[in-house]
C-alpha cells in the first residue's frame, strides 16, 4: 500500500519539476522577446534593412562641349573599368595568367596591384577598357572580377581644338581650357535614391528619391570648328616651313568680342595623352607673355592723334635713320627722311614713333595704353591667362618712354593683342572677350575716339596695300593690318638672332568684321620678318574665313559680272543642254 | 443587432482595402519593373546617340573631308578669277 502511495507522491513530484522547467523557460523566451522588442528594437531594425535597402547614387553625365553650331567638340560615353574583389580574386590565382594576358600586362604586375591590398573589398585593375576588352574579361567571368561602368570624354576635333577644349582626368573632372573653366557646369550634381535589393543585387523596388540628379550642361563655345580648323591647319604649315618652335592664332568676331579661333602650335591628341609634355598642352595665346613690337605702333599713333596736336599729315624728321636717348640707340632699317604720320605705320618706323612718342605726355600716353586693355586679362575665362606688363608712367624712364612707342618694355598676350586691335577695329570700344557663343553685347569702354580709330584703320589699309604687311592681303577684299619682328629678350639682354614674327590684322579694312593675331616663335629657315612669316598665315586663314562666314567681298576681283551677261550665259548653257 | 450589422459592413470594407491594396502593390511593382526597362532603353539609346555622335564626328573630321575632296573626288578650292559675284 504504502509503495503505492510513494509512487503516487513521487509522480506529483516529477510532474511539478517538469512544469516548473517548462515555465521557466517560457518566461525567459518570454522576457526575451519583449527585450528584444523594446529595447534593440531601433538597432535590430537597421540590420534588417541594411541586408535589402541600399542608397544607391545615380551619376550625372557630364554635358557636352559644343562649337557655335553645334558641332561636338566633347562627348561623353559609357565605358568599363575593371576591378577585383582581392580576397575572392586570390583564390583562382592559376586563372591570372590568362586575365593578365587579355589585359596586356603580367602576372607580376597583377600581383603588386593586388597583394598589398587584401583587406579590400574594392580595387581598380584597369581603368577604361576599350570594347573589346571589356567583352573578353565580362566572357572570362572570372571569380572576383568585375566590371563597372564609367565615362570617358571623347574630343572629335582632337588636337585642331585641345588647347580651349583642354581634357578631364581619369575621374572625370577638367584639368585644362574649358573642361576645367566651366566644371561646375558640365559636371551636374549626382542624385541617389533607396531601393530593396534581392539576394543576387538585382533592384526590385525603388523605394524613393533621396536627392534628384541634375545632369550636366552643354557649353556652346563661340568657337567655329571649321575657321578652327583653317587656322590650325595653316599655323601648322607655317611653325613646320619656318621650324619655328613655337605659333598661336586668335581669331576674333569685331562685334560680339567672341572667340572664333584660338589655336597653337605645339599641341597634343586630347584622347590620347600617355606621351604628353608640358610645353605641348600650354595655352599660349592665353599664357604666354611677348614684346610687341611693331604691332603697337597703331596705339603710339591713336595717342599721338588723341592728343590733338597731330594730324596723319603732320611730319615728322627721321633723319639719319637713327637717334640718341640717353645712351641707347633707337634705329631705323634705313634713313627714311621726312615722314608723315601714315608713312610712320606704313613703313614701321621706330624712330618717327619714338620721337611721337616722347613729344607726348607719359600719362597720356600710358593711359591710351591701358585704355585698349595692355596689362590687364580679357576676361575669356580661359584659366592660366597672364596679366601682362604695362610699367605705371610715373615710374618711366626716357629710354622706357621712346622703347615703348614700337613695342618694347612692355608684354601681352595674343589674346590681349587681339583685344586692342578689336577696338580700333570697331570704331574705338575696348570690350572683354568671350569663349562662350553670346547673345547678349557686351560691356564696352571707350578706348578712343571713332574718327581716330577709322584713321588708324585707313593707315593700316596702306601698311597692307603698300608696306611692310602686303603678303596679308586677300584677294577681293580690303585688309588692314601691321607686322612686327621683335628680337626676343633673354637674361642676356635682346638675342640678335632669335625673333617673333607678328602680324595683327582685320578685314574688311573699311567695316572689319574679324580682327586675327598670328604669332609665331622663333622662326629659323625662309625669314624672319612678320611680313613674310606671319602675314601670309593671316591671309590663307581669312581667304577661308570670308567664305565660311559669307562676308561679302569689298574690292573687285577678277572680271565682275552683270546679271543680264550672267542670265545671258545661264540661257545659253540650257539651250545647249536640250540639243540632242 | 444593429451593432452587429456595423461590424460587417466595417468587416466587409476592411477586407475589400485589404484587396485593393494587394492589386494596387502589384500593379506598382509591374509599372515599376516597366519603369526600369525604360530606364536601361533609355541608358541604352543615349549610348548609342553617343556613339553615332562620335562616330559622325569623326567620320567629319575637316582632315579627312579635306582629303576625300581633293584625292578622291579631286575637287579644288576655286581661284579668285573663277569666282563669280552676285549683286
Amino acid at each position: 500500500m504504502s509503495s503505492r502511495s510513494d509512487a503516487r507522491r513521487e509522480l506529483r513530484l516529477r510532474r511539478r519539476i517538469i512544469v516548473t522547467i517548462f515555465v521557466g523557460a517560457a518566461s525567459v523566451l518570454a522576457w526575451r522577446a519583449i527585450d528584444i522588442q523594446l529595447h534593440d528594437r531601433e538597432f535590430l531594425q537597421n540590420h534588417g534593412d541594411a541586408r535589402y535597402l541600399r542608397v544607391e547614387r545615380i551619376d550625372a553625365n557630364r554635358g557636352m562641349i559644343l562649337d557655335r553650331n553645334g558641332e561636338p567638340l566633347a562627348i561623353s560615353a559609357p565605358i568599363h573599368s575593371a576591378w577585383v574583389s582581392p580576397d575572392q580574386f586570390v583564390q583562382v590565382r592559376s586563372q591570372w595568367p590568362v586575365l593578365a594576358e587579355l589585359l596586356g600586362t603580367t602576372v607580376a604586375h597583377l600581383e603588386t596591384q593586388v597583394l598589398p591590398r587584401l583587406d579590400r573589398k574594392f580595387v581598380y585593375l584597369r581603368r577604361h577598357l576599350t570594347p573589346d576588352e571589356s567583352e573578353a574579361v565580362h566572357r572570362l567571368n572570372l571569380r572576383g572580377v568585375g566590371l563597372i561602368e564609367e565615362n570617358r570624354r571623347y574630343y572629335p576635333a582632337a588636337e585642331v581644338a585641345a588647347h580651349v577644349v583642354g581634357f578631364t582626368n581619369v575621374d572625370d573632372q577638367g584639368q585644362e581650357g574649358v573642361e576645367l573653366a566651366f566644371d561646375q557646369a558640365l559636371r551636374g550634381e549626382p542624385g541617389s535614391r533607396r531601393v530593396i535589393k534581392d539576394r543576387l543585387g538585382r533592384i526590385v523596388e525603388d523605394v524613393e528619391r533621396l536627392r534628384a540628379t541634375r545632369p550636366g550642361r552643354d557649353v556652346v563655345l563661340s568657337i567655329d570648328k571649321r575657321i578652327q580648323y583653317a587656322a590650325y591647319r595653316e599655323l601648322k604649315a607655317a611653325v613646320q616651313r619656318h621650324q619655328a618652335r613655337a605659333g598661336s592664332m586668335v581669331v576674333l568676331d569685331v562685334q560680339s568680342g567672341e572667340i572664333l579661333a584660338l589655336v597653337n602650335r605645339p599641341s597634343f591628341n586630347p584622347n590620347n595623352r600617355s606621351d604628353l609634355k608640358g610645353e605641348h598642352y600650354r595655352n599660349r595665346a592665353v599664357t604666354d607673355l611677348f614684346e610687341p613690337g611693331s604691332t603697337i605702333k597703331p596705339f603710339t599713333i591713336a595717342a599721338a592723334l588723341e592728343s590733338g596736336r597731330y594730324l596723319p599729315e603732320s611730319r615728322i624728321d627721321t633723319s639719319p635713320g637713327y637717334f640718341k636717348v640717353g645712351k641707347h640707340l633707337i634705329r631705323d632699317v634705313r634713313n627714311y627722311h621726312q615722314l608723315d604720320i601714315v608713312a610712320i605705320v606704313v613703313k614701321s618706323s621706330n624712330v618717327g614713333a619714338s620721337k611721337l612718342a616722347l613729344s607726348l605726355e607719359p600719362e597720356l600716353l600710358w593711359r591710351l595704353f591701358r585704355a585698349c586693355g595692355f596689362g590687364s586679362l580679357t576676361e575669356a575665362l580661359l584659366p592660366g591667362e597672364a596679366y601682362g606688363r604695362l610699367n605705371e608712367y610715373r615710374n618711366w624712364r626716357e629710354i622706357e618712354h621712346a622703347t615703348l612707342a614700337f613695342g618694347y618694355g612692355m608684354s601681352v598676350t595674343a589674346t590681349q593683342l587681339a583685344r586692342a586691335y578689336m577696338a580700333i577695329a570697331n570704331g574705338g570700344w575696348l570690350q572683354p572677350l568671350s569663349i562662350v557663343r553670346s547673345d547678349v553685347p557686351p560691356q564696352r569702354r571707350r578706348a578712343m575716339h571713332s574718327t581716330t580709330a577709322r584713321e588708324i584703320r585707313k593707315m593700316l589699309e596702306r601698311a597692307v596695300a603698300h608696306g611692310t604687311g602686303h603678303a596679308a592681303a586677300v584677294p577681293g577684299y580690303s585688309v588692314a593690318g601691321k607686322t612686327g619682328t621683335v628680337h626676343k629678350s633673354t637674361v642676356s639682354g635682346y638675342a640678335e638672332d632669335r625673333y617673333l614674327s607678328l602680324f595683327a590684322g582685320m578685314i574688311p579694312a573699311n567695316r572689319p568684321r574679324l580682327v586675327a593675331i598670328v604669332v609665331i616663335d622663333e622662326p629659323k629657315s625662309g625669314g624672319y620678318f612678320g611680313g613674310r612669316v606671319a602675314a601670309p598665315v593671316f591671309a590663307s586663314v581669312m581667304r577661308e574665313a570670308t567664305r565660311i562666314l559669307n562676308i561679302p567681298p569689298d574690292q573687285p576681283a577678277g572680271e565682275p559680272m552683270d546679271e543680264m551677261k550672267l542670265m545671258a550665259r545661264f540661257e545659253s548653257a540650257r539651250i545647249a543642254e536640250r540639243r540632242p | 443587432m444593429k451593432s452587429v450589422i456595423t461590424i460587417i459592413v466595417a468587416a466587409g470594407l476592411a477586407f475589400a482595402s485589404a484587396v485593393e491594396l494587394v492589386v494596387y502593390r502589384h500593379d506598382s511593382r509591374k509599372l515599376f519593373v516597366e519603369l526600369q526597362d525604360l530606364r536601361e532603353t533609355k541608358q541604352d539609346l543615349d549610348r548609342e546617340w553617343g556613339q553615332l555622335l562620335l562616330e559622325q564626328a569623326t567620320w567629319g573630321t575637316h582632315i579627312r573631308v579635306e582629303k576625300v575632296a581633293s584625292e578622291k573626288l579631286e575637287m579644288i578650292a576655286p581661284v579668285t578669277r573663277q569666282v563669280m559675284e552676285l549683286r
